[in-house]
């Protein structure tokens, strides 16, 4: 039973198709995917097409979709997440939206360090999540947020703590642009703590995808295919503005 | 089959039947969310437009990102709803139209991820269309004549006249130097401190105001150009609405908005008839936001039964960004068998003279 997965929400453009069955892990049958794509709105469908072609599949044999929902470039984001909309739409299968952050982290399942996405946000702003392998599972412990590259060291090293008295490897496997961006100040707060990925493993892995949405679309769950939406996790600058003016003219009464 | 080999071999299998043409448009190249199916290139069987104009109305005026956003969440219930008042499915489906451009570059990605994705699913032929071209074919929805004629397009960011000996090429013979005339219209309505959109109400207050109470002026440029310029204009009634607030006077504001729209229709029905004159055209169109100013269709009216041309303006449902035309401007590319590949893209300044010359499958 092949399912599709797509990711636009970074730098890397990522298509895959796996096979899935209940109770099995899900199997690779192909993935593309480029780093260098300027433009994922030109590149993604092609590849999309050039991929089933070589797996002699047609777009109607596909079962289910599952899609990078951010968080991420907002522009880039809402290209798979708006072709996924229109595919589930015209073959009639389910949908579901999955953190593009969990395509990213799965390149550290195997670890037992704590694994930490980041994706540049701009003015030391990353959205993040945190990851660890727990019984053998490879778990999210705290979810996508947006947030400061200070707040983000601040709670590594209290998950640290943790692990201590856990008795788990006080490491952290960090992630994605911000973590290359802010290596140099992450090595020097985390020190010895702080491990890196090589370039080969760090984007996000449409592959990944597959892993976390396949099982939930075949234990039956989905995303309504018209209302689904990206994730941006954060509001339009304007509707923020206008939201804190509204707030201002109710007399200051919202905090 | 590859996608290629999928969408002729349907082209040629619709072909042969007797069923007539029928397109669905998507349009989301601003701020409303519309899809729509056309039969026959001409004959609307539904045309849903989901507007956003209340959501941009807060913000003073379109937010590109709040409207990317707002496609997305729309977009499969516009399209689904419009199908369902047509009556038909995906597989009556003979073509796509989408917007590709001009327009908000985000938005106008949204609609086109979505077309691509649907020509892919179901190997449906696809057709980018240039969103003013869509302006144009507005008018053949609503009775308007064939071409060879002059179309005038005036909306909030295009003032142009233009050719079009035949369907789907357009020949520019005038266009703004400066501002467009509706962006003239807009600012006007700024500085009289309407709210957005501010158009149609200078349209309104012009009804019953004196348009010979201010003299503005009129950019003729020369005798033989068919060019626009409004920057000129707009100063002038923002001068002459600083002047008065200087003096403490009270301006009468009907009066200002009646006397800036005679001095931009001036301009635009004189433009428009050197058009005809010059190419010997008998059948004018009225294409963009603008068409559906009361002065412009009452002058020009006026103006095209004197001098013995046709006129044609289409309904002011029709005036506003529909996805009806866009389906209507795809029918002729449908019959010519141009169809684009699934590496289309939005274009946020495509020209409509460049429109034919996009790459095709
Ligand atoms: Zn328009």
């Amino acid at each position: 039973m092949p399912y599709l997965a797509l990711d636009t929400s970074t730098q890397s453009l990522s298509v895959a198709v796996g096979d899935g069955e209940p109770g099995r892990p899900v199997r690779l049958l192909g993935e593309a995917t480029t780093m260098l794509s300027r433009n994922h709105s030109v590149k993604m469908m092609p590849l999309l097409e050039g991929l089933l072609d070589n797996l002699d599949l047609q777009p109607e044999q596909l079962k289910g979709l599952v899609i990078g929902r951010g968080p991420g470039s907002y522009t880039g984001v809402r290209i798979a997440v708006t072709a996924a909309k229109a595919l589930a739409y015209a073959l009639n299968i389910p949908l579901i939206g999955v953190s593009s952050l969990d395509g990213m982290a799965r390149a550290g399942q195997v670890t037992d360090a704590l694994v930490v996405p980041m994706i540049d946000a701009r003015r030391r702003q990353a959205y993040t999540a945190f990851y660890e392998q727990t019984a053998g599972q490879f778990l999210k412990i705290a979810d996508d947020r947006l947030t400061t590259l200070d707040e983000i060291i601040k709670q590594i090293n209290s998950r640290m703590i943790v692990r201590r008295l856990d008795k788990k490897p006080a490491q952290v496997l960090l992630l994605g642009d911000a973590a290359h961006l802010h290596r140099a100040e992450l090595e020097e707060k985390l020190g010895e703590k702080a491990r890196f990925v090589t370039p080969t493993q760090d984007f996000v892995r449409a592959a990944h995808l597959l892993e976390v949405g396949v099982p939930l679309l075949l234990a039956g769950e989905s995303h309504d295919v018209e209302t689904f939406a990206p994730e941006y996790l954060q509001l339009v600058e304007a509707e923020v503005k206008w939201l804190a003016k509204q707030a201002e003219a109710q007399g200051g009464a919202v905090t | 089959m590859g996608y290629r080999q999928r969408v002729l071999a349907k082209y040629e299998r619709d072909r042969q039947g007797t069923r007539p043409v029928t397109i669905l448009g998507i349009e989301t190249s601003c701020d409303e969310t519309s899809a729509a199916v056309i039969r026959g290139g001409k004959e609307i069987l539904s045309n849903v437009i989901s507007s956003q104009i209340e959501i941009h109305k807060r913000f003073g005026g379109v937010v590109p990102e709040v409207a990317s956003r707002r496609h997305v969440e729309n977009v499969n219930g516009v399209v689904d709803e419009a199908l369902k008042q047509a009556g038909v499915t995906l597989d009556d489906i003979d073509a796509i139209g989408v917007t590709y451009g001009p327009g908000l570059v985000g938005a106008l990605l949204v609609g086109v991820a979505w077309a691509k994705a649907l020509s892919y699913a179901k190997g449906i032929p696809l057709i980018g269309v240039q969103h003013i071209a869509g302006h144009i074919y507005a008018n053949f929805l609503s009775g308007g004549g064939e071409p060879p004629l002059i179309a005038l397009v005036v909306s909030g960011g295009h003032t142009e006249i233009v050719y079009m000996p035949a369907h789907g090429v357009f020949e520019f013979l005038g266009r703004t130097r400066d501002d467009a005339a509706g962006e003239a219209y807009d600012k006007v309505a700024r500085a009289m401190g309407l709210d957005y959109p501010g158009g149609p109400q200078i349209d309104r207050m012009a009804q019953s105001g004196n348009p010979e109470a201010f003299q503005f002026p009129r950019a003729w440029i020369d005798d033989e150009s068919m060019d626009f310029s409004f920057s000129g204009l707009k100063s002038a009634v923002l001068n002459a609405l600083h002047n008065a607030e200087q003096r403490g006077e009270e301006v009468n504001k009907e009066d200002v908005a009646a006397s800036f729209q005679a001095a931009v229709v001036d301009v635009l029905v004189e433009k428009t008839v050197r058009a005809v004159k010059q190419t010997g055209v008998q059948n004018v169109v009225v294409a963009g936001g603008v068409a559906a100013n009361k002065g412009l269709r009452a002058r020009l009216t006026e103006r095209a039964a004197k001098e013995g041309f046709g006129v044609h303006f289409p309904t002011l449902d029709l005036c506003t960004d529909n996805a009806a035309m866009i389906a209507a401007a795809a029918f002729p590319m449908y019959e010519y068998g141009r169809f684009h590949d699934l590496d289309l893209n939005a274009i946020a300044s495509l020209s409509l003279t460049k429109w034919k010359d996009t790459p095709t499958i």
